[in-house]
């Protein structure tokens, strides 16, 4: 078998005169951050929850600093709780600057006779109710107050007393026929109703029971009438005394006479005077001996009438106001307002008055009236004029609060986002600090080890366990609420969570060959520390922190809530930033006494507008955890 | 593991010890705040002398040497009214009685012994005037507990509920819609869900009470109905916590082996989640469950202050109203929520090492 010979010359060197050198990579080379980068711009629910969070920021930068400082800094009486106004949305009747009232006293007076709903007139304008919103309903109560009617009224004798008495109001004058027609509702038969005639409005005047004029005696329930005639003569005027009366003192205070009427009545059986509900529960009480007599007159199943319904608070806050000035007014507004003379045109509905253009204080003139002071020759003029509403308040034109306006008149909107400017920065500030403190804790601990770190856990373990209402308490107590007590509330063991990442993280790097070899090369305990272990470890730390915002965000809304962190009127200055006492907690606490008035706005806006917050932040947090730690993803 | 548990509670009560101890000390160097009324700020620090927090000197006022004794003091003592406290005559005993407080130091350890040998932890200044401040507090624990407890019970069956749906129906709609609960109720601050539901139940369709009813004088049905906010405001956040760390444990142990095993003998998806892998998930959800216990309590103070519930939370706020400050209600309800949180968390280690045998408690690596 003959073999292939394969001689020198038959091979060549391959690239002989090439310089072998490394190539350039194909693809486009990326550091640590841009594949997050990528990874973070992959889930477009978290990109668009870093949008909002984004938008939030922004607005609570710049909203207060474009609304003007009236509107939010003092307190502007004629705006307290304006409801939410939002253009276009107000079109599809939403937040329109309606509110809605609940369970307010109706005027009887205003009792429609087709539809039987009445409505309340103080404080309310018939024309800017929405009528088709417009309910009614009863309320039983004992309130002595005219907004209720009828019921009964109950005249009871107190422990060991033996009788009590009322007294009409007024002196009724008896003429022939006039009856007194007492309809009792019930009566405890352990003691009788006795009615009697007095000249005198108080029992003082008289020194015994015997001196008046006993009518009749009543002890059973139903109407019963008596006859004044036998007592006085014609025309004769006497107050008409109910009393009664037990044969012993009472034990237990229980006894009692309920009355649903009283009527004085004439000859024709029409009602001269007639009292119940109310009026009945007027009735003085009447004692001749203070001793034995004593007891209370209660109001038993009167009933009000309420009325739930929308109103236009908007349209009856701004409409225009009907008002009379005098001329010297009237002449020094025309030269206040250039071209306001030169925009009157005549009014076509009404020959004695005129109109003015948009935009000036008063909207028309109604009519003119010249008075002459008599005697003296002088003429003075008045003008009946209407004024525009949006004007006399500091508005040119009606003006839109979007989330309305809180007790004090202050627009809910710029308050918001100024609290929430206040949480933000006292949030990434407490986050700061935690990161700063818990960094150099754990890196610490877990770098030197050994006894150090054992010592250092220990000291974290009784720190973390410190309840968190006992270090409320301590720091209220040593130096009170305010901004220092809210920040060192943030702090005091937010560090505890950073320092624990940091050390495990530090257990996991620190017997790596790179640290070895930095060492054996001469390198400082710091270097190693910040140089060449904590750049590994700190994706995962800053996702803590940035996770860590919104707790301490709760935190602090708790705490002013309670009234242990910030609150209305402080101000705190940090270099050029001056953070002021409104804060997310501090509105929820200012809202949660207006729910039951039903300004319900005052705690929405700041519930939504914080779930928002705390919602796109923990999303915002997630997609950085998973951008910067793919393999904690869903974790 | 006898030696492991022994030397747990040694350390919790090393921690409580120390804790108190601190409290203590940074709560004494403020200024004491006595009762306002004469005669119960007499008979408080009275008390106190007998305790052994203050000493007492006193004067006749009939006796112009001694008066005017007591009026160099009034006007030179750098502490009246902080911690020296002069008390006018009681009654007609024609008694001025001045107060010292001894020093920190001293008092501390009387504070101790009276703890240790007869459970005394002082009398209350302001929220109930000299009534013992643990009677107070142990009165008001059961409401407290209740509350917690009933918020336990609601979460619990409504979370393994969600949790396993969630976990069986991954990536579908049901999966996807609980996942937007979950992330909502856990982001929103409880007191905002408190207020947004006295919001809708109480005020807008008017079920149930606006604030807490007063316990013993209403009756069982309107207590039960005071309840419900309270429990809904804390369940939700937790339902939504439980159902997250179900469905996370869940879905991993619905990829192991013995669940593809399990469903190779021929049991159907479900039978081999209900019977195999439910079982394993549950293994590390039980410290967390116990420990979610701990959690409730810690953060109910804010609950019973806005719903005006009279727990221990809402009257530990009340000894810290401005100017007015209860330091042994305080110290007591310190001691009260130090204590449980520190025995939950031993019972959590422990729990670990009864549920899963691989865990040794207290081995050398």
């Amino acid at each position: 078998m003959s073999q292939k010979e394969y001689t020198k010359d038959m091979f060549v060197l391959v690239q002989e005169n090439e310089r072998l050198l490394d190539k350039k990579l194909k693809t486009k080379q990326l550091t640590y951050f841009q594949d997050a980068m990528i990874r973070f711009t992959k889930n477009k629910y978290n990109v668009i929850a870093t949008v909002i969070l984004v938008i939030f920021i922004l607005l609570s930068i710049f909203v207060p600093i474009i609304t003007p400082r009236n509107l939010f800094a003092q307190t502007n009486s004629s705006l307290t709780t304006l409801p939410p106004r939002i253009p276009l949305l107000e079109n599809l009747g939403i937040l329109n600057g309606t509110k809605q009232f609940k369970n307010q006293p109706i005027d009887y007076t205003t009792v429609d006779p087709v539809t039987g709903l009445g409505y309340p007139t103080i404080g309310f304008q018939a024309d800017y109710f929405l009528f088709d919103t417009l309910t009614n309903q009863d309320v039983i109560g004992t309130d002595r107050s005219p907004q209720f009617r009828g019921g009964t009224n109950e005249l009871f004798v107190d422990t060991e007393r033996s009788a009590y008495a009322i007294v009409t109001p007024v002196a009724i004058s008896f003429l022939t026929g006039h009856t007194i027609e007492v309809d009792v509702n019930e009566i405890d038969p352990a003691g009788v109703l006795k009615v009697y005639l007095s000249a005198l409005s108080v029992g003082s005047g008289y020194a015994s029971w015997d001196d008046l004029a006993l009518l009749g005696t009543i002890t059973e329930a139903g109407v019963h009438v008596l006859d004044p005639m036998t007592a006085i003569a014609n025309g004769v005027a006497r107050y008409v005394v109910f009393k009664y009366e037990l044969p012993a003192p009472s034990t237990d205070g229980s006894e009692y006479v309920s009355f649903n009427s009283i009527a004085v009545k004439n000859a024709a059986d029409v009602n001269v005077n007639f009292y119940d509900g109310y009026p009945l529960a007027m009735f003085a009480l009447y004692n001749v001996d203070s001793l034995t007599e004593n007891g209370r007159f209660v109001r038993k199943n009167a009933v009000m009438t309420t009325a739930n319904f929308r109103y236009n608070v908007y349209e009856a806050l701004f409409a225009d106001q009907r008002s009379t000035i005098g001329d010297a007014d009237y002449d020094r507004i025309l030269q206040e307002n250039e071209g306001m003379e030169d925009s009157i045109v005549p009014d076509p509905d009404n020959p004695d008055g005129w109109l003015f253009g948009e935009g000036f204080p008063i909207v028309s003139v109604v009519s003119v009236e010249i008075i002459s002071l008599p005697g003296t020759g002088i003429t003075a003029t008045n003008y009946v004029v209407m004024l525009d509403g949006s004007y006399a308040l500091g508005f040119e034109t009606t003006p839109y609060f979007l989330f309305g306006t809180n007790v004090f008149g202050q627009d809910l909107f710029t308050l918001i986002w100024l609290g929430l400017r206040t949480s933000l920065l006292l949030g990434f500030m407490a986050a700061c600090v935690n990161i700063f403190v818990g960094i150099i804790w754990g890196a610490t601990s877990a770098y030197y080890g050994g006894q150090v770190d054992i010592m250092m856990e220990r000291f974290t373990d009784i720190w973390g366990s410190f309840p968190q209402i006992t270090m409320i308490a301590i720091i209220t107590v040593l130096i009170g609420p305010g901004f220092t007590a809210l920040f060192i509330f943030m702090v005091y063991d937010g560090w505890i969570g950073a320092a624990k990442v940091t050390r495990s993280q530090f257990y996991r790097y620190k017997g790596r060959e790179y640290v070895l070899a930095a060492r054996t090369l001469g390198a400082s305990d710091s270097r190693i520390i910040f140089k060449h272990i904590l750049p590994n470890a700190l994706g995962t730390i800053i996702t803590r922190v940035v996770l860590s915002i919104p707790s301490v965000i709760f935190l602090e809304v708790n705490l002013s809530y309670l009234g242990f962190g910030i609150g209305n009127g402080q101000a705190f200055r940090i270099g050029p930033i001056t953070l002021t006492g409104t804060s997310i907690g501090v509105i929820l606490n200012d809202g949660q006494q207006q729910i039951f008035a039903g300004n319900l706005w005052l705690v929405i806006f700041p519930t939504i507008i914080v779930s928002i917050l705390m919602i796109t932040f923990n999303m915002f947090g997630n997609a950085l955890r998973d951008a910067l730690n793919p393999q904690l993803r869903g974790s | 593991m006898t030696r492991y548990i022994i030397q747990r509670v040694v350390w919790i009560f090393i921690i409580l010890f120390t804790t108190l101890t601190i409290t203590f000390t940074l709560l004494k160097l403020a200024p004491e705040y006595p009762p306002t009324k004469n005669e119960e700020k007499d008979i408080w620090l009275e008390k106190q002398v007998q305790d052994g927090f203050y000493t007492s000197v006193y004067y006749n006022i009939d006796d112009p040497e001694d008066m005017a004794e007591v009026d160099y003091i009034r006007a030179n003592e750098p502490g009246v009214n902080q911690s020296v406290f002069i008390v006018t005559p009681v009654r007609d005993s024609g008694v001025v009685k001045v107060f010292y407080r001894v020093p920190i130091i001293t008092q501390y350890f009387r504070w101790v012994g009276n703890i240790v040998r007869d459970w005394n932890w002082g009398t209350s200044t302001k929220i109930r005037v000299n009534v013992p401040a643990f009677t107070i507090i142990a009165e008001r624990m059961p409401l407290t507990l209740y509350l917690n407890l009933s918020a336990l019970l609601f979460y619990l069956p409504f979370g393994f509920f969600f949790g396993i749906l969630a976990a069986l129906k991954k990536d579908t709609v049901v999966d996807n819609i609980l996942q937007i609960l979950i992330m909502v109720f856990l982001s929103v601050p409880s007191l905002v869900l408190l207020l947004t539901l006295i919001i809708i139940l109480s005020y807008q369709f008017n079920l149930l009470p606006s604030l807490f009813p007063l316990v013993g004088i209403e009756s069982f049905g309107k207590v039960a109905q005071g309840f419900v906010i309270p429990v809904l405001a804390v369940g939700l956040p937790s339902i939504a916590g439980l159902t997250r760390i179900l469905r996370a444990e869940l879905s991993e142990v619905l990829t192991s082996e013995f669940v593809l095993l399990a469903k190779t003998k021929g049991l159907s998806h479900t039978q081999a989640v209900l019977r195999h892998a439910i079982r394993n998930s549950l293994v590390p959800m039980v410290p967390i469950i116990i420990g979610s216990f701990a959690g409730l309590l810690g953060g109910s103070f804010i609950l019973e202050s806005v719903y005006a519930i009279p727990g221990v939370g809402r009257i530990t706020l009340q000894a810290l109203v401005a100017g007015g400050y209860d330091y042994n209600v305080i110290l007591v309800s310190s001691a009260f929520y130090s204590a449980i949180g520190l025995s939950t968390a031993l019972i959590v280690d422990l729990s670990y090492g009864i549920i899963d045998p691989q865990i040794r408690m207290g081995a050398r690596k």
